[in-house]
């Protein structure tokens, strides 16, 4: 059986998995507007600011949207298994994608329904998931 | 209003080569069959085209030998026996943009005949496990979304479209009323993939998910196949052998982002309808079909909503009761669209608006009845994942 994709920390993105490995969700932050964005920019998509300092997050959001993948082209993946955005409480315009973690029913998934963080040891690397609040 | 009589420009000619499942053909002699067809069809012979555009994904990898793996521009114009090639556009993504690129250099002069086209080959899979156990990285940012399993654009259609669903109240029942439309078109067309299998609302219903909402109609059929269009200006067009198809309005729009983030997808094709009833001078009322590029088929909502053919939220109830069928208000992608023909990205549906402004979308043995009555403007859209682009094809040449 294949393994799951493990991310590959790179240098503009060691502060998101060193967080993690703290159990701590931490995002780019744009220094001059105080704009979050889920994955490192070179420019603030609200002001043009070109610096950004990492700042932890509560870890709380809404499913902003979810689907049950039935036919996997990812490898490692058992189906069916389920992908959702979360939509950030501090920010609801960051999305940041995930599992949805712990038992539920698939047939109850809904937007709008309060998630929050929590952390899955993966080949060395702790990798935020999302579970039912 | 930029597309004015002096410098009208025309679709004159259409071909396709054969499209299908793992042909044995390789994509260049496809590429040249289309073309071949497409400079017959206008009542040229393949030594007046003078000038060459394709549309073109990304290169294929170390493997895309030109003839075997893709037909790019350098290929075509050697295998044509072109002599001289005044102008020509190399690789470029959006077959909707190629068309604009080439409406260009023929208003500016800098060709006669402009050749372009769209040929598709699908690599035959490795297979997805090579029998490692060794877990895969994920780098860039990738690292965001292959370890949750979110790879390939069909998780993302399907995450746009849940929100969609979940938002106004749409069900897979209304998508199905596209996908059986679509379904009849390519039953009515013998190039489509699917000419020969048709498509019941229970099969529809029953069919096996790929991501939900999206089952396996929704999305189109990779196939080998390739299609070609010849254009000219008006002045030109006049002596050949088919009625031309008048380039009408043509944009290439990028999307609003007035609202950060847009909701995925649905917020794209906006601006190309502001900039495409501005160009043409026309509004949706009218448009008399409309071939709106499906990769997935929940864009045919987006396209229509954007567009202006309905509101926000609408298009999944607009499209019910045959609306979008033959003798409805807006007849959609009557030759089966890509999850119907088969995914040549855009030139089936400029070949079919085509050919539905010359009246004759079903001349050929084995057509079944899709002409659309009188139809006198036809829109098309291409894109809808950010880089969207469309134009529109008249009757009568432009005031």
């Amino acid at each position: 059986m294949a393994e799951k994709p493990v991310p590959a920390p790179s240098e503009e993105t060691a502060p998101y998995w060193e967080g993690a490995r703290r159990r701590e969700l931490v995002l780019p932050r744009c220094t001059g507007c105080g704009w979050y964005v889920a994955q490192p920019r070179l420019v603030c998509p609200k002001c043009q600011g070109e610096t950004f300092d990492w700042h932890p997050v509560s870890g709380t959001g809404k499913i902003h949207t979810c689907t049950i993948v039935h036919q996997a082209a990812a490898p490692g993946f058992d189906v069916p298994y389920v992908v959702v955005r979360v939509s950030l409480d501090e920010q609801p315009e960051c999305l940041i994608t995930t599992n949805l973690v712990g038992a539920y029913d698939v047939e109850r998934l809904d937007i709008g329904l309060p998630v929050v963080v929590e952390f899955e040891e993966r080949g060395g690397v702790s990798l935020p998931q999302f579970r039912l609040e | 209003m930029w597309c004015d009589a002096k410098n009208s420009v025309a679709i004159v000619g259409v071909g396709h080569s054969r499209v299908g499942r793992r042909l044995s053909r390789p994509v260049g002699l496809l590429a040249l069959d289309a073309a071949r067809a497409a400079a017959e069809d206008a009542g040229l012979k393949v030594g007046d085209i003078d000038g060459l555009s394709l549309s073109a994904g990304p290169p294929l990898g170390p493997d895309a030998v030109p003839g075997l793996r893709s037909a790019p521009v350098e290929w075509m114009a050697e295998a044509l026996q072109l002599k001289r090639v005044d102008w020509w556009t190399t690789d470029v993504r959006n077959i909707s943009m190629a068309v604009g690129y080439a409406v260009q250099a023929l208003a500016t002069n800098s060709c006669k005949y402009v050749l372009l086209w769209r040929a598709e080959h699908q690599p035959r899979r490795g297979g997805a496990s090579n029998g490692s156990t060794v877990a895969p990285k994920a780098e860039g940012e990738a690292a965001y979304s292959a370890p949750y399993g979110l790879s390939g654009t069909a998780i993302r259609y399907a995450l746009a479209f849940m929100r969609y669903m979940k938002r106004f109240g749409a069900k897979r029942e209304h998508l199905a009323a596209y996908v059986l439309a679509a379904r009849k078109g390519a039953n009515n067309n013998p190039n489509a993939v699917f000419y020969s299998e048709r498509l019941a609302i229970a099969d529809y219903m029953g069919a096996r998910m790929i991501a939900d909402p999206l089952c396996l109609y929704d999305c189109d059929m990779p196939v080998d196949g390739a299609g070609a269009i010849v254009l000219t200006r008006a002045e030109r067009a006049k002596d050949l052998r088919r009625q031309p198809a008048f380039v009408s309005a043509l944009g290439s729009a990028g999307w609003n982002r007035d609202v950060l983030p847009p909701e995925e997808y649905e917020d794209n094709p906006g601006n190309l309808g502001r900039i495409l009833w501005a160009s043409a001078g026309l509004t949706p009322k009218d448009i008399d079909g409309a071939m709106l590029y499906d990769g997935f088929s929940p864009s045919i909502f987006w396209w229509l909503e954007g567009l202006g053919f309905c509101g926000r939220g609408e298009a999944f109830d607009w499209i019910q009761h045959g609306r979008i069928e033959l003798g409805g208000d807006l007849p959609v992608n009557t030759f089966g669209g890509s999850i119907g023909e088969g995914r040549l990205h855009g030139i089936g549906h400029w070949i079919e608006a085509t050919k539905q402004i010359q009246g004759r979308a079903d001349d050929r043995p084995g057509d079944g009845a899709r002409q659309i009555a009188n139809a006198r403007n036809i829109l098309v859209a291409t894109g809808m994942t950010g880089h969207n682009a469309g134009g529109i094809l008249s009757k009568e040449l432009p005031a």
